[in-house]
């Protein structure tokens, strides 16, 4: 679940036409693609609508004519012309609304996936500071809106355009005289939907805020439930949700009132387009100016102007709301990407030693995390990162992945420097496994070889059976084919580690770097997981952050890390011999053991 | 739907108001097309201008009442909407309070939210909207076929028969769209997993530099998800259009029958239009009458969904009726916990009694049941075996205000509120500037309540300054001790204070005599004030005595001090 205030809050005040503007340039290209259906969609789009016109032409041709000619073969034509018509109509719609929608989809979700792909080149630093449930609901329900925008609203409004250019035509061509008395109405519409328009977004705006204190106010509550009981404010905070409440509501009144009035607007517009065509055209029909005929043409024209007006004022609001969504997710493509220049050195293979030199380094907030840290992993070398939590282990790791640059210092590779490392080259040299395990949407063997087709499963199978995985995967429902989100299969946590495992071990990377999972597991798949560990760590370079004393025991070396410096490195007994950091931590963790 | 139900039954002349009002405007909305007949034959007829003025100024009328009820009408339905929802969220708000732990770890707030936000909108919507739109389809169709079988009943039959079969089309096609409508939400949230996972996993996807399969492997949901909505796009554009060719159809009948029918002299102009009219508007309040199925059951769903939090057991009943106001001790006799039926036992076999004055520090590892045993002892959770006695008296049997009253309680994380930092204080109590300056005083907070632009009336919290979390820790204790309680329970309270002020402020808050304290802290140093000290382990007491008897014995209690003084070393360099 996730709610965001700060989306609920961006108050759009001044300058949205020329955003609106904006928003519309970069969406441009999207729909460029689709360009041809769209013109031929928007042709047959105009041509039913105008089509459409023509039933009450062909009723008034029965009026005037047919009937008082008592022409039952006329009729007859006249019904066999608007059969043809309807169908047409009808078919035309079909598939012109299939047409225009699909577009939508089609160019959203070509929007999204760049949205998606611009995303995963962002620096690290990005995903620190925006939670996953605001992506999400960038690359998803913003961009969204702005499919509402183009296959609704868009076409509502292309449709009423060529409605009151359409029923212009027919009924300057009928009756002008008629037509001049509607004209006159005209005018007095725009200022009134100019009018709505500027009051009623304050009020949605302040109903927003309203909204996102309720929402804060019922969660607040619930995550201090036990307080408030202790303190016996049942009684306040239930007044208190009340209140707010009834503010919400007086805004919701406000907003429904102003929505009165339109709809009254409206409505009267529709009655006295009617009277002024009933009354004067009757007059004239009476004197024989028009014909009955066409006086039903003009009121059935009349109420047709007035559905599309009603849904126009229904779209005001959502309008608004989908071009200040659009622009969010717009935002996103113009964030920049990785900085990849120097990156001029391909590293094609590992081969003798890493060096961490005098290095130096902070995140946002500018506490220095490591401070002049220096040492050398050799090829073949398997070092244990130990210390507190916050010491800057992770720190360590993550410059080397080059998902942050160091403010200081530098980390050389065979003699090159990180800096002018391809980050590719780098990472592909690099098995990464993290605390949590994460898996994406799809079958086991997808999450194994993490959707590269190219890797045969053997290959994944082999891997797994290293890891003491492979008899549990072919259990399940489905064997390696098992969906575990979709199915809701339950793994154990040791489980999901093996898993982990075993993606690595499919990788078969040079370099390993293992964040040990610090929760604990039951004896028996503990044992497990070390052991999947063991396999996992022969033959490679690996860098483990250590949290268990097992663990340790498995690298040649041991690094201390202390409030970002290195204070001790050797191995275990000699450690454990010298009484310093690390021996103190062995006792610690022999004492919780309690 | 009982909450719905409920609502109506208490608001009866207003349910009768709208069925009335809803009537009233269909046949006011109806009645026009019936007016229209009689011009237009009239005119055709050639008469007098005054009968013609007498009609515009009927329609007219008619037109402006029109005005003002169809407008009215969604108004009122829309009020009656938030008055629904203001009410129903007061209600259920005031049953949450009430809520006790198995309720807070069977629905995590984002769940409670989304219920109490998303589906009671939904519902809000359905109690009147949703009911009274097919209601007023009914209407539409009996006043609309009132007018048509007046006008002809042969030629009603021959055309609105079609639309009556569309409709029962309708209800057999509902199921098959709804189908392929859940397929499309399945696709929606293969995507949206898709996302988190990549998101979450964003060090993963670079380490393995698998950005590209990530894409494509998205570029791939996204081809399922567009095939998906295709499909409801193709179904929808068809029911769409299936049922314009029927109401087309009606208007062909019309047409053609109605043509008929005025040639043979047994329709005229007049009832010709009118019967045009007519036709149209019936199709409308078909679909409403079946949307009502399709939305009644996605009600019924939200309606569930609040169901469920709103009869959640509670898990204290406040049904004593013993007034107790004073403190003569209170005790835990042989209380065991658990959770749930089939749980493991959290507390076992606990006898402890607290008397007026004492200062009791509770000790063990994380896990260990100490917090447990303050939320049986405050009642906030009740023993699932044993008792709790105040002054004699099993507590189940006192008010339970009465209960909570004695207690000053200190939570391990201190609930403040997004509001000022007076108010997060007082907590709704009326207390005397003095005593408040002196409760932030105790507290130490005098320095931070100086320091903020507005002093004590600065905001706090999600919109407001930015506390620490030993400054919100005071805050907590300043809040606690206002009530002057006669029991003070600090359960982890002062964790982000450091040593020397954790120590000092303790100190400071035993000098009250007649205030029983009850103290959990992670720095068991600070336990050396305490007359006496439970160890726990694994729920139970497995050893008591004074700080220093308890480190003479070197067992437990004296691991957990060694521990954590070491835990300190290590972090002072």
């Amino acid at each position: 679940m996730h709610w965001h205030w700060e989306d609920r809050y961006s108050v759009e005040q001044d300058g949205t036409r020329k955003r609106n503007w904006r928003v519309l340039k970069k969406l441009l290209p999207y729909f460029r693609k689709y360009s041809k259906t769209i013109i031929i969609a928007s042709f047959l789009l105009l041509f039913s609508t105008l089509l459409t016109l023509l039933g009450p032409i062909l009723i008034r041709r029965a009026i005037d004519v047919e009937i008082p000619n008592k022409s039952m073969q006329g009729l007859i034509i006249l019904a066999v012309i608007y059969i043809i018509i309807q169908i047409v109509v009808i078919l035309v719609r079909y598939f012109q609304q299939i047409e225009i929608m699909s577009v939508g989809e089609r160019a959203i979700a070509d929007l999204k996936a760049d949205i998606f792909r611009h995303l995963l080149r962002l620096p690290v630093s990005y995903f620190d500071k925006n939670p996953v449930g605001k992506l999400i609901s960038r690359v998803e329900s913003d961009t969204e809106a702005l499919k509402f925008l183009f296959s609704s609203t868009a076409v509502v409004l292309v449709q009423n355009l060529a409605l009151l250019v359409g029923m212009s035509v027919v009924m300057i061509v009928v009756s002008w005289r008629l037509y001049v008395l509607i004209l006159v109405m005209m005018p007095i519409f725009s200022y009134c939907f100019w009018w709505f328009e500027r009051h009623v977004r304050p009020v949605y705006i302040n109903l927003r805020k309203k909204i996102a204190e309720i929402n804060g106010f019922i969660v607040e509550t619930v995550k201090s439930l036990h307080v408030v009981q202790m303190f016996q404010q049942e009684d306040r905070f239930v007044s208190k949700i009340n209140r707010l409440g009834k503010d919400k509501y007086d805004y919701e009144l406000k907003a429904l009132s102003f929505w009165y009035r339109i709809w009254f607007f409206v409505e009267l517009g529709e009655i006295m387009g009617v009277i002024l065509v009933l009354g004067i055209g009757g007059l004239w029909a009476l004197r024989g100016l028009i014909t009955i005929g066409t006086l039903y043409l003009f009121i059935s024209y009349i109420t047709r102007l007035f559905v599309p007006l009603r849904s126009l004022s229904d779209q005001i609001n959502v309008i608004e709301r989908a071009f200040a969504a659009a622009e969010r997710a717009f935002q996103i493509l113009s964030t920049e990407e990785e900085f990849r220049k120097d990156e001029k050195h391909v590293l094609s293979e590992f081969e003798n030693v890493i060096e961490f030199r005098n290095l130096s380094f902070f995140y946002e907030d500018k506490n220095w995390v490591l401070k002049n840290l220096n040492f050398q992993i050799e090829k073949g070398e398997r070092i244990a990162l130990v210390g507190e939590t916050g010491g800057g282990k992770t720190s360590i790791i993550s410059l080397l992945l080059k998902y942050y640059s160091p403010q200081d210092g530098d980390i050389i590779i065979d003699g090159t420097s990180l800096t002018h490392i391809e980050r590719h080259s780098l990472r592909s040299r690099i098995g990464f496994v993290p605390q949590d395990v994460i898996l994406f949407p799809g079958s086991i063997t997808d999450n194994l070889r993490l959707f590269n087709a190219t890797i045969p499963d053997e290959r994944i199978h082999d891997a797994a059976k290293r890891a003491q995985i492979h008899q549990r995967i072919l259990n399940l429902p489905d064997g390696y084919d098992t969906n575990i989100i979709e199915q809701g299969i339950n793994l154990s946590f040791g489980e999901r580690q093996l898993i982990s495992y075993t993606r690595a071990l499919v990788f078969d990377p040079e370099i390993l770097i293992l964040d040990e999972a610090t929760s604990s597991v039951d004896p028996q798949s503990e044992r497990l997981v070390q052991q999947g560990m063991k396999e996992l760590l022969k033959g490679r370079t690996a860098i483990i952050i250590a949290h268990r004393l097992t663990t340790t025991r498995l690298a040649d070396r041991i690094l201390v890390v202390h409030k970002g410096k290195l204070v001790e490195e050797g191995k275990h007994n000699d450690l454990i011999q010298h009484k310093g950091h690390y021996y103190k931590m062995y006792r610690l963790q022999y004492l919780s053991g309690v | 739907m009982r909450s719905v139900v409920y609502f109506w039954k208490r608001h009866k002349l207003w349910l009768s108001f709208l069925i009335a009002f809803s009537f009233i405007n269909t046949i006011v909305s109806l009645i026009f097309p019936y007016i229209l007949k009689d011009v237009i034959d009239g005119i055709r007829a050639g008469f007098a201008r005054q009968d013609l003025l007498r009609y515009i100024l009927i329609i007219g009328g008619i037109g402006l009442l029109r005005a003002v009820f169809n407008s009215l009408l969604p108004f009122t339905r829309g009020r009656t909407n938030e008055i629904f929802l203001l009410d129903e969220r007061t209600n259920i708000l005031s049953k949450l309070l009430r809520k006790g732990h198995s309720f807070l770890s069977r629905f995590p707030a984002g769940d409670i939210l989304q219920r109490v936000d998303h589906d009671l909108n939904e519902l809000g919507w359905f109690s009147c909207s949703g009911i009274f739109r097919p209601i007023e389809g009914i209407f539409t169709l009996v006043i609309a076929l009132f007018f048509l079988i007046r006008i002809n009943p042969l030629l009603t039959l021959i055309s609105a028969l079609p639309i009556s079969i569309a409709s029962v089309g309708w209800l057999k096609l509902s199921p098959v769209m709804y189908k392929y409508y859940y397929a499309w939400r399945e696709s929606i949230s293969k995507a949206n997993n898709h996302l988190q996972s990549s998101f979450a996993g964003v060090k993963l996807v670079k380490s393995y530099t698998i950005e590209d399969k990530t894409d494509q492997r998205f570029l791939d949901i996204l081809k399922e998800r567009v095939a998906a909505s295709i499909r409801v796009i193709r179904i929808e554009a068809l029911v769409h259009n299936l049922f314009t060719a029927i109401e087309e159809i009606g208007v062909i009948l019309v047409l053609l029958f109605g043509g008929l029918f005025i040639i043979r002299g047994s329709l005229t102009i007049g009832e010709f239009v009118a019967f045009n009219a007519y036709i149209i508007i019936l199709l409308d309040p078909m679909l409403r009458i079946g949307n009502f199925f399709v939305s009644k059951k996605r009600a019924q769903v939200q309606n569930e969904r609040l169901e469920e939090i709103k009869n959640h057991p509670t898990d204290v009943v406040d049904d004593g009726d013993l007034k107790e106001t004073k403190h003569k001790g209170i005790a835990l006799e042989n209380v065991s916990f658990k959770y749930t039926k089939n749980g493991p036992l959290i507390l076992n076999g606990i006898n402890i009694k607290f008397e007026p004055g004492q200062k009791i520090g509770l000790a063990g590892t994380v896990g260990s049941g100490k917090t447990t045993l303050l939320q049986v002892l405050m009642r906030i959770a009740d023993p699932t075996e044993g008792r709790v006695k105040l002054n004699d008296a099993d507590v189940k049997d006192i008010q339970l205000s009465q209960v909570r009253s004695l207690f000053g309680y200190i939570p391990q994380e201190p609930s403040l509120f997004s509001e000022t930092i007076y108010n997060n204080i007082t907590f709704g109590r009326r207390v005397d500037t003095p005593l408040v300056n002196n409760a932030i005083k105790l507290a130490q907070l005098e320095g931070f309540v100086r320091g903020a632009p507005k002093g004590w009336d600065e905001l706090i919290g999600e919109r407001g300054l930015r506390i620490s979390g030993g400054e919100k820790q005071r805050v907590a204790i300043a809040r606690a001790i206002l009530g002057k309680p006669k029991i003070l329970v600090l359960d982890d309270a002062t964790s982000n204070l450091d040593a020397d002020t954790e120590k000092e402020l303790i100190g400071q808050l035993s000098q009250t005599p007649d205030t029983t304290m009850i103290i959990i802290s992670h720095r068991l140093s600070v336990l050396s004030i305490c007359d006496y000290i439970y160890v726990l382990d694994k729920g139970k007491i497995i050893e008591q005595g004074i700080h220093e008897d308890l480190l003479k014995k070197q067992e437990l209690y004296w691991k957990l001090y060694q521990h954590q003084l070491m835990e300190e070393e290590f972090m002072k360099d």
